[in-house]
């Protein structure tokens, strides 16, 4: 008799709630709260950059580090080789730096900005209690400049620094010093150079050694300002023997023109460590009709896994911005390090995505495993790029590739772009890859029972992506579900 | 100082082709001038060419080549099929030999000539469908084919006939002291619910460095049928650019295998157009390679009609510092619903220092398909050479029988016996 | 119930019903028996509203209502069941999580509650019984990885579950053991009351040993070409199908 376990239940209640938003096809988080702002004026030069580091009241060798960025950028040209089209960005037509006027200090939650709150709040983050309960430390975002850290002092107890990277800056700037750049140094690419040059806040995590983090940490990103472009960049180390599951979600709210995001996220592994990524991703992703106004979506993810026997796993559900360049990556440098991708990306309406991965073998007996499932629907382009390398002298490498194309209506694309790149003989790679409709026989089983087409299609793009889905965390994937389905709204019919 | 050497180095490599075209066929090709026009704006492919990023072409650019001149053959018996019963055409250094040649068997049902001695009514069909399957000039190497070629193969089925035997082109490169260039031009066309089979092998006879560029045009009309099998057993100083180009019209079949045994740099781009629907199409290779070889088998599969299949089948033994390349573009039109398109590349290793790259690329703007693709990379089955030592196999033997088995599957599908047997000794012979 | 009045329909042109009539009333179990061909899985999937098949002629209706001008999760609403020959598998949606979303949307369609997740997973459980579907199958995704007999088995359970007026039977015996077949009749017997109807389509007669009907249709080249009683399906059994297929050609 208890083989009847509870565990559904959260996901079935779920569904329901999928049932009643259907009826509403606005972008959910289509607001703008009214936050007065304190930003530094439109465009981009050196200026701007020392206005961003004084703001921030920043050391002389983080201005230093930004302008040699910034120099390095300027004789850089924007890349043009993904699957992608829209109009040329015109970067000195952005806010580089845009802060929610605040006290100072915040001791509780009370002295938040009720605005903030609500917009939390209306964005279904339980900041407050709720995440006390779930376990869940959360260094809310919102327009560049971290507002609130709850469990800092928790985390503090076993040595673990999660922070603003703006105060990390000031109180651990050997450890930024030693690792910024250390992965994606601020050469790496196009964006990455910007990034280094004007990000404004971020976050950053150090996992002491032989610590396992108690609880999930998480931060939420939010576009807020008009306008504003949003250049985070998060470092996490997790020193020899630790792990870590990081959570990060966005949201952003419903806009004219289009904004720009530039990311970098890195990550560092040592002997034996382990950190956990997962993201999921919503971002107003445009005008279903002419794609007007959503954001783009250019982020440079790449982890290190320099220790032995190390592992880094990204995990992304991928259903906003309306267009998605993002190439979560890892470096397997230490013997016996394992990567992971596991990733759902649903296009609908115009949006464009190019996602994927880069699994780069140098140590030997490194291990990868690539899971991606693509879901394009209604006008969209939907591309799966990644590089599997095996160095020649990572012997014993394995990699397995499984990367699906899933598409609903006949005016959208799906498309494939696998780079297998083997050096060593005894490396394993195995790729595999399937491009398909979605079964009509499916949805006519789901008709017969009486579940109409959008909910149909809704069950069976869940299930399509379950195996991604299951590497989330649990409170993660049932955000994530209602995601994938509300964002194939509309495309059918 | 280093951009202008560059320069000189590919216009050197350019001019070098000048000279082939200079005699007496000029007038063959109706489109030399604008092809030779479009070598202004056309440029060599370097490292950062998508297409050409695993094969770098500076070892083959910085030769300073000279035109192939004649050379005599006494026999071709060693580069025959064994127990093949076909048409023969010999082209030595790129020129016809008609006395090495044998034309006979297909002689009442079709059109089989070298472009040096096509007939009046020959030549005009040829001058009127070349350049059909290719397009405009929008590669280099194929335009330098267009503006300089002289000599190859025009194969013409009329409507409704059948191969009585297959056609064999024998093609042999006999070296000189300096590197070589030569270049060759074809024809095949198959119309309406015709039927041949085409073998082709390229051969080095002797020492010394060559090129050779290749354009081969297919036109496969209505419900019409060709196979061709290539085999590429040239030296190892001999480089090749071949480039196919495929159409394919309404129910018809076209196959096409490659067997690269040998060779230095080879690149074989094969392009293969579906312009009509129920089309089916097979694209098939293996390549063995050991010391410093590069073999780079590029292909695009363009689903432009409704229902058609299209198989692709690509296979590897990459030896010693030999490199394996395989790109394979699928595209799938907007309107190309119920495409079936299949696209597979495994390859094994046997070295340290052997290097592949696979590319699958697929573009798919219709959502009534089935497409898939898959490659693996490794080496051989260890569970298998235990099990076959286990049962006293030795360990080279059991090697060369994981080995032969694997590249078999190749072969598999191929209708003409002896050339199955042919492929199964020379997968042999190889180790 | 069910009124079928001349209807006529096709697939991809091909004119698969050339007038059919029939006519069900509640609590009726019809069988309709007709050679490899004749129609009997297009009558199904007519009802059930299979989207690449056309109707030119004739109307269905259902307790008065139009069933043409229904979406097939409407005729699912509306109290119409298809017993399906091949069940489609749906990798990674659970059979719990489908059967919920099912349950609810019909009882929406109905003007129904949703149920709450206690009281649905107690009608699985009480429902799974009937048929003896094993437990773990409603663990796993719809219809993958069962065998035969098993997908079967969990057509008959939805069938429990949505409490229809009308169950389509759509050659359900085929591929089941003598076993699986009782375990279904079973079911199906003990689901049958005075106000559902059941429409069983198959090609032989075993099954209506189990499952009897009131009355046998003979159906032929797309059209009802002998009725009678249960006795009907012994005498085709015996004669086979040439005797009918004589007797329409004449």
């Amino acid at each position: 008799m208890t083989e009847e376990t509870l565990a559904p239940i959260p996901d079935l209640s779920e569904d329901e709630k999928i049932i009643q938003e259907f009826t509403d096809r606005k972008y959910e988080y289509g607001w703008v709260s009214d936050i007065e702002s304190d930003k530094a004026p439109k465009g981009l030069n050196e200026d701007i950059i020392r206005f961003i580091s004084a703001k921030k009241e920043e050391p002389e060798w983080m201005l230093a580090y930004r302008l040699k960025a910034y120099r390095y950028w300027l004789q850089m040209e924007e890349p043009e080789w993904a699957h992608v089209e829209y109009p040329r960005i015109d970067f000195q037509d952005v806010y580089y730096y845009a802060a929610p006027k605040q006290k100072p200090k915040l001791d509780s939650l009370d002295e938040v900005d009720p605005e903030l709150l609500n917009t939390f709040k209306k964005l279904g983050i339980p900041l407050e209690e709720q995440k006390v309960l779930a376990g869940v430390a959360v260094d809310a975002v919102i327009d560049s400049v971290s507002v609130k850290t709850t469990y800092k002092e928790k985390l503090a107890e076993k040595g673990i620094i999660f922070c603003s990277f703006s105060e990390a800056i000031k109180d651990h700037p050997e450890l930024i010093k030693k690792y910024m750049g250390a992965v994606v140094p601020h050469t790496d690419n196009y964006y990455a150079a910007l990034n280094a040059a004007v990000f404004t806040d971020g976050s950053f995590v150090y996992i002491p050694e032989g610590v396992r983090c108690p609880m999930e940490l998480s931060t939420y990103f939010r576009i807020n300002e008009k306008n504003t472009g949003q250049f985070e960049r998060t470092l996490i180390v997790a020193e020899a023997g630790s792990y870590v599951s990081y959570l990060e979600g966005c949201t952003a709210p419903m806009r004219d023109e289009n904004q720009l995001h530039a990311a970098v996220v890195e990550l560092i592994t040592m002997d034996n460590a382990e950190i956990k990524y997962s993201t999921v991703q919503n971002w107003y992703p445009g005008d279903m009709e002419t794609g007007a106004g959503g954001i783009y979506n250019f982020v440079t993810k790449r982890g290190l896994c320099k220790g032995r026997n190390s592992k880094i796993s990204w995990t992304q559900v991928e259903t906003g911005s309306a267009i998605t360049w993002k190439y979560p990556s890892c470096i397997l440098k230490g013997d016996n390090s394992e990567g992971e991708f596991y990733s759902v990306a649903v296009t609908n309406g115009r949006q464009q995505a190019d996602t994927g991965t880069k699994m780069i073998h140098l140590g030997k007996n490194t291990r990868s495993i690539i899971i991606s499932k693509g879901i394009s629907a209604g006008k969209s382009n939907n591309s799966y790029r990644g590089l599997v390398k095996i160095h020649k002298d990572a012997a014993n490498a394995r990699n397995f590739s499984q990367c699906d194309s899933l598409l609903i209506g006949d005016r959208c694309g799906a498309h494939t772009f696998p780079y297998i790149e083997v050096g060593n003989p005894s490396g394993q790679v195995e790729h595999e890859a399937t491009t398909s409709k979605i079964g009509e026989d499916q949805i006519f089983y789901c008709n017969q029972r009486g579940i109409d087409e959008e909910t149909a299609i809704g069950l069976i793009v869940n299930g399509y992506a379950k195996e991604v889905l299951n590497q989330l965390p649990m409170e993660f994937a049932v955000e994530a579900q209602k995601l994938l389905s509300i964002s194939l709204e509309g495309s059918v019919g | 100082m280093a951009t202008m050497a560059t320069n000189s180095i590919e216009e050197a490599f350019i001019n070098a082709f000048r000279p082939l075209g200079l005699n007496g066929t000029r007038e063959l090709i109706p489109t030399r001038e604008a092809a030779e026009a479009s070598l202004q704006n056309l440029k060599l492919p370097g490292r950062k060419t998508e297409s050409w990023k695993y094969t770098s072409l500076r070892p083959i650019l910085k030769r300073e080549y000279r035109p192939i001149s004649a050379a005599a053959i006494s026999s071709i018996d060693a580069y025959r099929i064994p127990d093949l019963v076909s048409d023969v055409l010999v082209f030595v250094n790129g020129e016809y030999s008609k006395e090495l040649s044998d034309i006979s068997h297909n002689q009442d049902v079709l059109e089989i000539s070298a472009l040096s001695s096509l007939s009046a009514e020959n030549k005009e069909a040829f001058q009127q469908k070349m350049g059909t399957a290719i397009g405009e000039n929008s590669d280099i190497f194929s335009a330098l084919n267009t503006a300089y070629a002289k000599e190859g193969t025009l194969l013409l089925v009329p409507a409704g006939k059948t191969s009585v035997a297959p056609i064999h082109l024998i093609h042999l490169t006999v070296p000189e002291a300096t590197a070589t260039i030569s270049q060759s031009r074809n024809l095949f066309v198959v119309e309406k619910n015709a039927s041949a089979q085409l073998i082709s092998s390229h051969f080095t006879v002797g020492e010394g460095e060559s090129l050779s560029n290749t354009v081969t045009e297919m036109l496969v009309s209505d419900n019409a049928r060709l196979e061709v099998i290539q085999f590429q057993l040239e030296s190892d100083q001999a480089s090749r650019i071949d480039r196919i180009d495929i159409q394919q019209q309404r129910d018809s079949y076209c196959s096409v295998y490659t067997f690269t045994m040998s060779g230095d740099i080879v690149r074989n781009n094969i392009r293969l157009n579906l312009e009509g629907q129920h089309t089916e199409s097979h694209l098939i290779g293996a390549y063995l390679l050991s010391d410093s070889q590069h073999v780079d088998n590029y292909t695009e599969v363009h689903h432009k009609e409704p229902n058609c299949f299209s198989n692709e089948l690509y296979k590897g033994i990459i030896g010693d510092q030999a490199t394996g390349v395989f790109s394979g573009k699928i595209h799938v039109y907007e309107d190309a619903q119920k495409t079936n398109a299949y696209q597979t590349n495994r390859n094994i290793v046997l070295s340290n220092s052997a290097n592949i790259y696979t590319k699958p690329q697929l573009e798919i703007y219709a959502d009534d398909v089935k497409c898939s693709h898959g490659a693996t990379t490794g080496r051989l089955d260890e569970e298998a050479m235990f099990y076959l030592r286990a049962r006293g196999i030795k360990e080279g033997d059991a090697r060369i029988m994981l080995i032969y088995a694997f590249c078999m599957e190749v072969a598999e599908n191929i209708s003409i016996e002896p050339i199955k047997e042919y492929v199964s000794q020379l997968i042999q012979n190889r180790y | 119930m069910l009124n079928i009045n001349n209807i006529h329909a096709s697939i991809e042109e091909q004119q698969i019903l050339k007038g059919l009539n029939l006519q069900i009333n509640p609590g009726e179990v019809h069988a309709i028996m007709g050679p490899n061909g004749s129609g009997k899985s297009t009558l199904a999937s007519v009802l059930a509203g299979r989207e690449e098949y056309e109707v030119s002629e004739g109307e269905i209706l259902f307790e008065g209502k139009d069933l043409l001008d229904l979406d097939p999760d409407e005729r699912a609403g509306e109290g119409i069941f298809l017993a399906f020959q091949y069940p489609v598998e749906i990798p990674g949606v659970s059979m719990t999580n489908f059967m919920r979303t099912s349950v609810n949307s019909v009882r929406e369609y109905r003007g129904q509650e949703a149920l709450s997740a206690s009281a649905f997973l107690k009608l699985m459980k009480e429902k799974k019984k009937i048929v003896d579907l094993d437990t773990t199958l409603t663990k796993r995704s719809v219809n993958e990885g069962f065998s035969g007999g098993e997908k079967k088995r969990n057509e008959i359970f939805q069938m429990a579950m949505l409490e229809p007026k009308l169950c389509i039977l759509d050659e359900t015996d085929s591929g089941l053991d003598i076993d699986a077949l009782k375990i279904v009749s079973n079911a199906v017997n003990q689901l049958r009351n005075e106000h559902n109807s059941f429409l069983v389509i198959t090609h032989y007669q075993r099954l209506l040993n189990y499952i009897v009907p009131d009355f046998v249709h003979v159906l032929f080249d797309g059209r009802i070409v002998k009725s009678g009683g249960k006795e009907l399906a012994l005498e085709l059994e015996e004669k086979g199908y040439d005797w009918i297929r004589e007797g329409a050609t004449v």
